[in-house]
Parts: C-alpha cells; structure tokens; sequence
C-alpha cells in the first residue's frame, strides 16, 4: 500500500468529497493560492476555483457565521480555523449557533458544517499558537470531534465528517502534517465512535487520542522490552466517544494510563478515566492514570516546552509504577 | 435485663443475609456503637453495631449462616452471667438442665482473629460499607477486593500469613484453601435428655400395648435405636430428597446399621443393609468410655454431613444422655437445627409425641 503524509490524506479527502458532492467547500484565511499556512490544501483552488474555495478577511466569526448559515441552508461547508487557538474567537458561532440549531429547530434545520482546525505543542509557536482546546468543543452536546492520529485516519474521519449532517470539529496535529502512513487508493471512511486498537497486550491499556497515539505506541515498545505488555487504543473520535472497547480492555488488563494533549485539568483523560472507573471499577487493580499537558500556559522557551507534554518515557515510567502497584493513591 | 439482636433489614429487597463473622464472642462486654458482627447481602458486607451496653451472652447464628431478616442472631444482657447459650468450653454443669442448651461453635480460628483485629481497632463509629472485604480498613485494589470476595479469602488473613497492603489482584490466593486448609464452619448445639422415656416407652410396646403389635416378629423387639432414628427423621430442616431420610448409626465403636425412614410413624423405620448415601449419622457413644467426637473438618464432601453424637453425661444420672448435633453452618440455619434438636430431646423424653 502507497504511504502519504497527513497533509496529503487531508487534501484528497476533502477533494474526493468535493467532487463527489458540489454543495461542499471551503471558507477561511489563505486556503485558496496560499493552501494554507501548512500547504494542507493545495491545489484544490485549481481543481474548484475560488467560487468554492473561498478567501475570506482575518475575521474568524465572520467567516464561521457565514458558514452555519450556509450549512442551514443546503451547503456543506468546510471552516479552515488556521489554529485551534482561534476557538476562543468562534465560540458562539460553534457552541451557540451550529451546535444547538437542529435541537432549537425543533429538527428542521441542520448545521453539516466542518470546523477542521489543529492542536499540539512543541512546534516552538508559544502560548497562543500551540494549545490543544479539543476539550473544550467535546464539553458541548451537538457537536461531534475527531481526533485523527494518522493520514489513514485523518483521510477516513474527515470523509466521514463532511457526510455527516451534525457539526463536526476535527483536530489535526500541526507537527504530524509531514508523517506518513499507508492510505489505501481506494475510497473508505472511518466511523465515528469506534475507536481502534493499535496494538494488543495484556496488563495495561493505554488509551491515547491524536499524535499521542505515537508516544503511546512508542511507550509499549519500551515497555515490551521490560516484558509488560501494554494494549494501545486510539479512540479517534472522543464525541462520541467508544466506552465500551476501552472498558472491555481495561476489564483484561486491569490498569490503564490515558495520554492527551489537552491541558490536565477538568480535560479529556478526566473524561476517558472517570469513564473506566465507574464502569471497570471491580476490575480495576490500580487507580487510573492521566497525563495530559503541564497546567500551564506553554513556554515559548524550548526546553521548557518539551517539559510540558506527555512523552514515551514518562509514560514508561508510569506505566512501571502501577504494575508495581505503588500506593500513590493512599494515605 | 436482656436485648434481643435481629438481623437488621439492609437493603430494599432483601429477605436474609449471611453472617460473614462475629466480632464478639459469647461473654464479651460490648458497648453501643461498636462493631458487633458483618453481614453480607448481594454483593455488599456491612458491618452491624451493637445497640446496647452490656455482654454478648448468647450468638444464636454462627458465620456462614443464611438467617431471614427479623430473626434473632444474638443475646445482649446487662450481665455476663445471664448467659443462655454457652460455647462448647464452658462450665458443663449448664448442660445439667433439660432445655436445649445450644452451642455455636463457629470457625475458631475466624474468631480469634476477628478478636485481634478487635484489639486494635481505631474504635471508628460503625458504618455502612459497600465495601466488598470484610474489613474496610485493610487497602486494597478493587479488583484484588472482587477476588478475594469470590474466591472467599478472608484479606485479614492474608495479613497474618504474612502479606503485607496494599493487596493488589496478585495477592490474593486462588482460593481460601490455599490459605487456610478449609474455610468449613461445623456448627454444634447440645441436649441433654434422660432416656428413662424412652424405655419404659419401649418396655410398655414390647409387652404388646405398642402400636407395632400384631405385625410380625421383627417388629416385635423396638429398640432404642430404631426409635431415635425415628425422632432424628422428624423435622430435619433442608432435607434434599423427597425418599425419605436414610441414617447410618454406629453403636459400640464398630456395630453400622443403616435404617431408611419412609413416615412419622414408628413401623415406618426399615433396617436397610446398606446405603451409598445417608443424611444423618449417628454416632452412638454411650455405651463406651468415649465422651465426645467431632467430625473433621475439610474440604471433601463428608464434613458436609450432619452428625449426631450421643455420649453419656458423666456429671448426670446414668439414664442421662448427651445429643450433641454437629452441622455444617450452611447447611442450615441454627435456629432451624436448634429447633429440630429441640424436637429430638422432648421425643426422647416422651417418645408420645412421636405418635402425636
């Protein structure tokens, strides 16, 4: 199978929708000649023109509002948020507007609107250009967040996203657009809500969304050299999100460690861990663990930046530490 | 001044629960408030406290009894020396009276660790706990705490074998066998009866006024044996078949006989030759030096058994035996063996009620 790197798994998504439907198209900064700051969607201004890519003014509720009233009345658009830091500017758009209009309507309008934006750190962009605020659009009944952690995935959700008649958000990590990954030629989606073990173990899970499925997977690889083996799932949409393949692993494993980006506090890992308790309770022989990023504004300063997300060694490190069953829990 | 302890009502639908252990035992002053004894419904072991000041002087429930809701479990008295039910140790001038005197001997060994664990205790208000050990303050996983629940592993006793918590799933035994040898608890209740009863009943029948007359010479010689057989089949609690009750009764160390009881009424006691199976043994010892037998405890099928040992009363007139009936604790309840012993000693003393 052909590799392609996340950015190219992105653009023939988006293209194949766009020739496949001609209500779909794009709005937002610099998506038309530039292609984006990240070139995600190059070439397709060619391909569609500009009457369906469209250049808009540095405006993000401007341009986000255009798009639920045109998603309200038969179009599919695609809002190209250039970072997932500009969410704080288009939150009424997003959470008051596209989110609740098919329930206020009564089911008589819908929003098939796409927000694709980014999240992650170390990328050396400071404070506000490297924040991971997926947490923040799951918290919102009506709105549905993907999360890709590979070009196969992130070709395959968005697919999907475009389709789908509820407003969709989906997260890209800005420092994976290079990876590649095997993307079969053929046309498929990925489902929302099933998530996908990468890898199989028996005696600890480690749930990981986006570019953490990485460090996860890089995480077991240590870890099965020092003979534990540690089963990897990659929920890949964390709304809606897939309770039952995490809570069926963690049921076989016992222990479990869930690795996002997002900040710690009140984030996805409390979500996806509070999930596991309550439903692997009986099961469960080591309190569940959370790494998500430091609670702190990221450091514009390197070496501080690094310090402030998960990475494979400290997931090794936790990961030892409830197999040992340290009582870091008790008084 | 005396107070009865029901089994509470724990949950919404719940019409027993099992006594898991007693944290008191008979003669112990006990205080309101403190842990008197757990009991476990569904899934859940609570803990019981007392309601009163005073001296356990009765445990009418051993652990590992199903006891209905309601029923009475134990005795609280302003004084220890009100005590009407006596353990196994005690002083056997009690058993003297003719009332069922009963005894609960419940695994000891639960009972003297339950005592230690008693000793140093925080004296923490008792609460309801969900927890699914039996002792809330010993850390565990909650799936180390799900094993040991289902394999029966008492985690107390994992700390005295020398483990030390938090446990987690790879402590916990495969099953409590491993750790104890055998988690059976036999339970025992005592009567004493005088058998003069007994005989003259048997002396008046042979002379042709009973009610086996006329039905042929085997029948014609009723034995003491044949009787208590009889009195044993009346009123068993929890008997599996519908065939009636077979007993196997050894007399004089050596001499078995086996008798199938198909009735309530005397002829319908049968010598049979053998039996592959008996819900009853009797072990006779009252025409030998033997005063007491206990049946062993473990594992196989055979502590299962429900066991009734007749052995003279030294400290009484020759005609007075003791009944001491040893029953698995959950094979049923004490207060239905106490009942069903109860019936045995006042047939023995007036085996008319037999043909009542």
């Amino acid at each position: 199978m052909r590799s392609i790197t996340l950015s190219q798994a992105v653009n023939e998504a988006i293209a194949e929708e766009m020739r496949r439907d001609p209500t779909v198209i794009i709005l937002g900064e610099d998506v038309a000649e530039a292609g984006t700051p990240f070139k995600v969607l190059s070439g397709l201004v060619e391909e569609f023109g500009t009457d369906r890519v469209i250049d808009t003014p540095i405006s993000e509720p401007g341009f986000t509002g255009i798009a639920v009233g045109a998603a309200m009345t038969g179009l599919r658009p695609i809002v190209d948020l250039m970072f997932g830091d500009f969410l704080y500017l288009v939150m009424d758009q997003l959470c008051n507007q596209a989110a609740k209009t098919h329930y206020m309507s009564g089911g008589k309008l819908t929003v098939p609107m796409v927000l694709r934006t980014n999240l992650g750190a170390t990328r050396r962009s400071a404070a506000q250009h490297s924040q991971s605020l997926h947490a923040l659009v799951a918290h919102i009944p009506g709105l549905k967040v993907a999360m890709p952690s590979s070009a196969y995935e992130a070709k395959g959700l968005m697919k999907t996203a475009i389709r789908d008649n509820n407003p969709v958000v989906i997260f890209e990590d800005k420092l994976m657009y290079q990876d590649k990954a095997p993307v079969p030629e053929e046309e498929f989606l990925i489902p929302f809500g099933e998530a996908k073990v990468h890898q199989a173990g028996d005696d600890i899970t480690l749930i990981a969304t986006s570019s953490m499925v990485q460090v996860a997977q890089a995480a077991a690889r240590l870890l099965a050299a020092q003979n534990i083996s540690a089963e990897v799932i990659d929920p890949r949409t964390i709304a809606p999100l897939d309770c039952s393949t995490l809570i069926e692993s963690v049921k076989k494993t016992s222990r479990a460690i869930v690795i996002d980006e997002g900040h710690q506090q009140y984030g996805v890992t409390a979500e996806i861990a509070s999930v596991i308790a309550h439903d692997a309770f009986y099961y469960l022989d080591a309190p569940v663990h959370r790494m998500g990023a430091m609670d702190v504004p990221v450091p514009f300063s390197p070496v501080l930046e690094d310090l402030t997300v998960p990475t494979p060694d400290r997931v090794v490190e936790q990961a030892k530490k409830l197999m040992r069953g340290v009582r870091e829990h008790v008084a | 001044m005396s107070h009865e302890v029901l089994m509470p009502q724990l949950g919404m639908a719940q019409n027993s629960a099992i006594i898991v252990s007693w944290n008191k035992t008979v003669g112990e002053p006990v205080t309101e408030g403190e842990l008197l004894l757990e009991v476990e419904t569904d899934k859940a072991v609570m803990e019981v406290e007392s309601r009163h000041n005073g001296f356990v002087t009765a445990i009418l429930s051993g652990a590992g009894s199903d006891v209905p809701i309601g029923d009475v479990i134990a005795m609280i008295s302003a004084s220890a020396d009100d005590a009407v039910v006596v353990t196994k140790q005690t002083d056997p001038s009690t058993a003297a009276q003719k009332t069922t005197d009963a005894a609960v001997a419940a695994s000891s060994a639960t009972i003297s660790i339950k005592s230690t664990q008693k000793n140093n205790a925080d004296t923490a208000p008792a609460q309801t706990d969900t927890a699914l050990n039996n002792n809330h303050t010993i850390l565990a996983s909650p799936k180390a705490k799900r094993l040991a629940y289902e394999r029966g592993v008492d985690l107390q006793r994992l700390i005295e074998s020398g483990a030390v918590p938090p446990f987690h799933a790879a402590d916990i035994p495969r099953s409590s066998d491993q750790l104890t040898g055998s988690d059976q608890v036999i339970a025992m209740l005592q009567a004493t009866v005088d058998l003069t009863g007994i005989q003259d009943f048997i002396e008046w029948s042979n002379e042709g006024n009973g009610a086996n007359k006329g039905e042929g010479e085997s029948s014609s010689s009723l034995s003491t044996q044949q009787m208590l057989a009889a009195f044993c089949a009346s009123g068993m609690p929890s008997i599996s078949s519908g065939n009636g009750i077979t007993l196997r009764v050894t007399d004089h160390l050596d001499v078995v006989r086996y008798w199938m009881v198909g009735g309530t009424g005397l002829s319908a006691v049968v010598q049979v030759d053998n039996a592959a199976h008996w819900d009853i043994d009797i072990i006779d010892l009252s025409q030998t030096m033997i005063v007491d037998y206990l049946p062993a405890t473990g594992p196989s099928s055979i502590t299962r058994q429900v066991t009734l040992v007749v052995c003279s009363d030294p400290s009484a007139s020759q005609q007075s035996v003791n009944l001491r009936l040893y029953f698995p604790a959950s094979s049923m309840s004490t207060i239905a063996a106490a009942n069903w012993l109860q019936g045995i000693a006042k047939r023995c003393v007036n085996p008319l009620l037999q043909l009542i």
